[in-house]
């Protein structure tokens, strides 16, 4: 008892003795360290009997209190240094860092750290009998930091800075490595699973790109036809605007002019005229200021002529265009439209034109009972 | 200090070496390094605890790594390799944690 404080704190752990380290190693790694301080145990029951019986050593295992620890103390101290062999120096070691750790417990006990100290239990033991000067010695962990931080050419601190060079290095070159190719570092398998993705992944886009291909040519076909179809419907409406008046036109063709001062001409003769017009071929007609079209009706009487209910003033003015030879050739054949007109007493001429603008036009009325014939086949 | 110096030696020398790292290599280094961090939390915890030991930590910390080098490349060879490397990083981060908890209890009491 009165031995025991002072040997806590040369074992302080700024100066581990060279000798204890060896053994006594990291509370850390209890793992490690196990094996070694077993064959000590069975040493302390021959010297300290009492100690299985002891029922505050029972409660300090299960419950590590480190309140009954006092209790027990003194022997555990005296016969620690009655059998002061180097094996038990090192337990001594070891049982010093374990009361300083269950000192610190109260404060935080982490599931983590129970489970790790745990294989620690029998090392514990002997170290019941220090727990209150180690407590009191328990060093502040900032000062440990400091001294050990303090650079001192020691073979602890050489191998410490060779080891963390070590460390430092190939964390270093491990980032690159990641950084560079992610790909290398992979296994084998991975590799193969990554190129059976990229493959199928590969496999769904052509896939994707031959839909999609294949929709393209269907719109872009679809839309030539559609473009063709209105193609031929706008030619169609012209064609058809043309012929029923609703377009205006210009073209080659002639201009008949007829002069009738004492109002000798009929309807019918006017009639002669526009079939002789259509005869020869003549695309589109005007009469004046009105065009003429296939509903086109004349009326009235001599003298008085109207065309579609509207009476024409003299002199009236054909204009027609089509092959300005044959209009002119089929109004002045004997016997022909000029030849009558000239019998009736008017008078008249037919000038060939290379340009006839045919520009008066006339609307359209929606046909009222007639509707279109659906074409065979839809 | 000088463990710190060394570190930084280290570090910088990876820098400005740029090494590649041998294919037949690159998966265990990622497991040493793993295990050379563990080391090293167990070596500042055993310092704070006041037991560090140079012999002790250059032993943990060879044998660290090469048994978990060892076990990726038997993992490997047994065709589990990916599921023992993690394996092998989930029980050295467990011990990172308990000793980083270790040190923080050290030094901040808490």
């Amino acid at each position: 008892m009165d031995e025991r404080p002072p040997t806590v704190p040369p074992q302080d752990p700024h100066v581990p003795e060279p000798d204890e380290g060896g053994e006594t190693a990291f509370a850390a790694w209890p793992q490690d360290e196990i094996a070694p301080t077993d064959p000590d145990e069975p040493d302390e029951p021959a010297t300290a009997p009492d100690e299985p019986t002891d029922p505050a050593r029972v409660a300090h295992d299960t419950a590590r209190d480190d309140d009954v620890a006092p209790e027990r103390t003194p022997d555990e101290g005296d016969e620690a240094r009655e059998a002061a062999t180097p094996s038990d120096e090192a337990a001594w070691a070891r049982a010093d860092a374990a009361v300083r750790e269950s000192a610190l417990r109260p404060v935080g006990d982490d599931a983590t750290v129970l489970g790790t100290d745990q294989p620690d239990a029998p090392a514990h033991e002997p170290a019941v009998a220090a727990a209150p000067t180690a407590m009191d010695a328990a060093p502040n962990g900032w000062l440990v930091l400091a001294r050990a931080l303090r650079p001192r050419a020691n073979r602890a601190q050489l191998f410490a800075a060779v080891l963390c060079a070590l460390l430092g290095f190939a964390l270093v070159v491990q980032v690159r490595q990641n950084d560079e190719s992610a790909l290398s570092g992979l296994r084998q398998s991975e590799l193969v699973r990554i190129l059976d993705e990229t493959t199928d992944r590969g496999d769904q886009l052509r896939q994707e790109v031959v839909e999609l291909r294949g929709q393209r040519d269907e719109l872009l076909s679809g839309s030539d036809r559609q473009e063709a179809a209105l193609d031929s419907l706008r030619r169609s409406a012209i064609t058809q605007g043309i012929l029923s008046g609703r377009l205006p036109a210009q073209g080659p063709g002639v201009r008949v002019t007829l002069l009738d001062p004492q109002g000798d001409l009929q309807p019918v003769t006017m009639l002669n005229m526009l079939e002789e017009l259509r005869n020869a071929g003549a695309e589109a007609i005007q009469l004046n200021d009105r065009r003429v079209t296939a509903s086109s009706a004349f009326t009235g009487t001599r003298g008085a002529i109207e065309l579609d209910g509207v009476p024409l003033e003299a002199p009236f003015t054909w204009l027609a265009i089509g092959d300005p030879d044959t209009l002119s050739i089929a109004l002045q054949i004997p016997g022909g439209a000029m030849a009558t007109v000239r019998g009736t007493g008017a008078s008249g001429e037919v000038e060939e034109l290379d340009e006839v603008q045919v520009s008066a036009v006339r609307e359209l009325e929606d046909p009222q009972y007639a509707t279109p014939v659906a074409p065979d086949g839809e | 200090m000088i463990a710190v110096f060394g570190l930084v030696v280290g570090v910088v020398a990876g820098l400005v070496l740029q090494p590649t790292v041998p294919a037949e290599l690159q998966p265990y280094l990622p497991i040493a390094v793993v295990a050379a961090l563990d080391a090293i939390f167990g070596g500042v915890r055993a310092m704070l605890d006041g037991i560090f030991d140079d012999r002790v930590f250059l032993t943990s910390f060879l044998s660290n790594v090469i048994v978990a080098g060892l076990i990726v490349f038997l993992g490997d060879q047994l065709g589990v390799g990916s599921q023992l490397s993690t394996a092998v990083v989930v029980v050295l981060g467990i011990r990172i944690f308990s000793n980083a908890a270790a040190i923080r209890r050290h030094l901040f009491k808490a």
